[in-house]
C-alpha cells in the first residue's frame, strides 16, 4: 500500500511539475494576447472608437491624416503604421535609404577576418540572418542575452577588444544581422521560471513611471499610442522591436541599437540614463521583444 | 491772501484727499494691470517652450492664433476663467492627486518649474478665454 502511495506521489510530482514546465510563459501569452489586441482594436476604427481611445482627437483630423484599420503585421512600421504625413515622408526617404551605407558597412565588418583568421561566422554558424534568434534567455547563465552581447562575446573570444554598445561599429554589425533577417518571424520564448522572471522584471520596468515627467513606456506608447506629441506621432510599442537597429534622421542621422533607444527613451523622462545592456534594459527588451512574438522583422528602417 | 473760514478749509482737505486717492488708485490698476500683462507673457513663454512647462506638447489653447503646432494628448484648455485659480494651480502642481489614471505629469511636485511660473501659466490660460 506504502509502496503504491509512494508511486503515486512521484508520478504526480514528475505530471506536475511537466505541466508547471509548460507553462513559464503562461502569463506571458495572456499579455500578450491583450497587448495586441488592444492595439488591434484601437486602429481597426478610429472614428468609431473615438470616444474611448482618442478622446482629444478631432475627428477630421482622423479622417485626414489616419490609416486604417491596421492588420498585426501592420504595426512593424511604427508611428509610420497610422500616421499618413509621415509614412509619406518615409516612402520617399526610403527611396534610397541612408542605412544602406551603414549595412554595407556591417556587411565588410562580417566578413573582415580577426586577427586570428577567424570571422563572425564561426560564432554564427547559421549565418548573419539570426537577429530574430534574440533577445534570448541563457538557462546556463540565468540572464537575457542580446544580440550586442552575442557581437562582443565573439570578438573577445577570438581575442579582439570589444565594441561599444549603443552605435558606431556594433550597430553597423547588428544592421547588416539584421537585414539578412528581413522577413523572418520574432520567436522570444521563456523556458526557465528564472527567465519568467527575467520577464517579469521586463514588464515592471515597462510600466513603471520614471524621472521628473513620471512618464512610463506604457503611458506613450500604448495608452498615448497614435496621438501626436506636439507635430511627433506617437509609436505603438507593438513592433517597436522589429526595425532595430534604426536609423533616426534626427541631428545628423545615426544608427542605434535598441539598447540605446531604450536608454534614451528613458532619458527622455526626466530619469537617469541606464548603463547599455545594464539588467534593466535587457529585461525591458526581452519583455518588448515577446509582446511582438510572431511578427515580422523589417530592420534596419529610417524613423525620425 | 484768500481767506477761508473752518468750513471751507476742511472741505479742501477732504477734495484734495479725494482727489489724491483716485490718483493713486489709478495709478495701481495701472501698474498692476502691466505687471498682469507679464505675468501673461511669462506664462505664455513657460506654456510653449520644451525646457520650461512644454504643455504645448499635450494641449492646445483657445484664442492664441499664433501658437505653434500643439499635440493632441490631453485636452483643449478653453474657458480657463470658469475654473478658480486655485484648482488650475493644483491641477498644474500634480495632477495624480484629482486623477491617478493620468499621464499628465506633475510639473509642480517634481519641481521642472517653480510655484511662480505655474502663477504665470494659470494667468496666461485665464487670459486666453477672456481674449477673443
Amino acid at each position: 500500500m506504502l509502496k503504491r502511495l509512494i508511486k503515486i506521489a512521484i508520478i504526480s510530482m514528475i505530471s506536475g511539475s511537466i505541466v508547471f514546465a509548460a507553462n513559464f510563459n503562461a502569463q506571458a501569452e495572456k499579455d500578450r494576447k491583450a497587448f495586441v489586441n488592444y492595439f488591434l482594436k484601437k486602429f481597426q476604427d478610429p472614428v468609431k472608437n473615438h470616444a474611448q481611445y482618442f478622446p482629444y482627437v478631432s475627428v477630421a483630423e482622423i479622417k485626414k491624416d489616419y490609416r486604417y484599420p491596421l492588420s498585426f503585421q501592420d504595426f512593424q512600421d511604427g508611428s509610420l503604421a497610422w500616421y499618413k504625413p509621415s509614412r509619406e515622408q518615409f516612402a520617399e526617404l526610403n527611396e534610397f535609404p541612408a542605412y544602406s551605407l551603414e549595412v554595407d558597412d556591417g556587411e565588410a565588418l562580417w566578413n573582415k577576418p580577426f586577427a586570428n583568421g577567424k570571422t563572425y561566422s564561426s560564432c554564427f554558424p547559421k549565418g548573419p540572418g539570426v537577429r530574430n534568434d534574440y533577445p534570448y534567455f541563457d538557462t546556463k547563465t540565468n540572464e537575457v542575452v542580446t544580440i550586442g552581447q552575442a557581437v562582443n562575446a565573439c570578438r573577445v573570444k577570438n581575442g579582439e577588444k570589444p565594441y561599444k554598445y549603443g552605435k558606431g561599429k556594433i550597430a553597423k554589425v547588428i544592421a547588416y544581422m539584421a537585414f539578412k533577417s528581413r522577413g523572418k518571424k520574432i520567436h522570444v520564448t521563456i523556458p526557465s521560471m528564472a527567465a519568467a522572471k527575467a520577464y517579469e522584471h521586463g514588464k515592471k520596468e515597462f510600466y513603471k513611471q520614471r524621472g521628473y515627467l513620471s512618464l512610463s513606456c506604457n503611458e506613450c506608447h500604448v495608452k498615448s499610442a497614435g496621438k501626436r506629441l506636439r507635430a511627433e506621432s506617437l509609436s505603438p510599442a507593438l513592433g517597436q522591436t522589429t526595425e532595430m537597429p534604426v536609423y533616426r534622421v534626427k541631428g545628423n542621422g545615426t544608427l542605434l541599437t535598441l539598447q540605446a533607444r531604450l536608454a534614451g527613451c528613458v532619458k527622455g523622462t526626466g530619469a537617469e540614463k541606464p548603463k547599455l545592456q545594464s539588467k534593466t534594459l535587457r529585461d525591458l527588451s526581452y519583455f518588448l521583444t515577446y509582446m511582438s512574438n510572431g511578427m515580422k522583422l523589417y530592420g534596419p528602417d529610417t524613423r525620425k | 491772501m484768500k481767506q477761508f473760514n473752518k468750513k471751507g478749509e476742511k472741505m479742501i482737505i477732504v477734495n484734495r484727499l479725494l482727489a489724491a486717492t483716485l490718483v493713486s488708485m489709478l495709478g495701481f490698476s495701472a501698474v498692476n494691470a502691466a505687471s498682469n500683462d507679464a505675468l501673461v507673457k511669462e506664462g505664455r513663454k513657460v506654456f510653449v517652450t520644451k525646457k520650461l512647462g512644454n504643455c504645448l506638447a499635450c494641449h492646445t489653447v483657445q484664442n492664441d492664433p499664433n501658437i505653434p503646432q500643439a499635440g493632441n494628448i490631453g485636452p483643449k484648455l478653453s474657458n480657463m476663467d470658469t475654473y478658480p485659480k486655485e484648482y488650475i494651480f493644483n491641477k498644474i502642481w500634480d495632477p495624480n492627486k484629482t486623477n491617478p489614471n493620468t499621464v499628465m505629469p506633475p510639473q509642480g511636485r517634481s519641481h521642472k518649474i517653480s510655484k511662480h511660473q505655474i502663477d504665470a501659466l494659470v494667468a496666461y490660460l485665464q487670459a486666453t478665454a477672456k481674449a477673443k
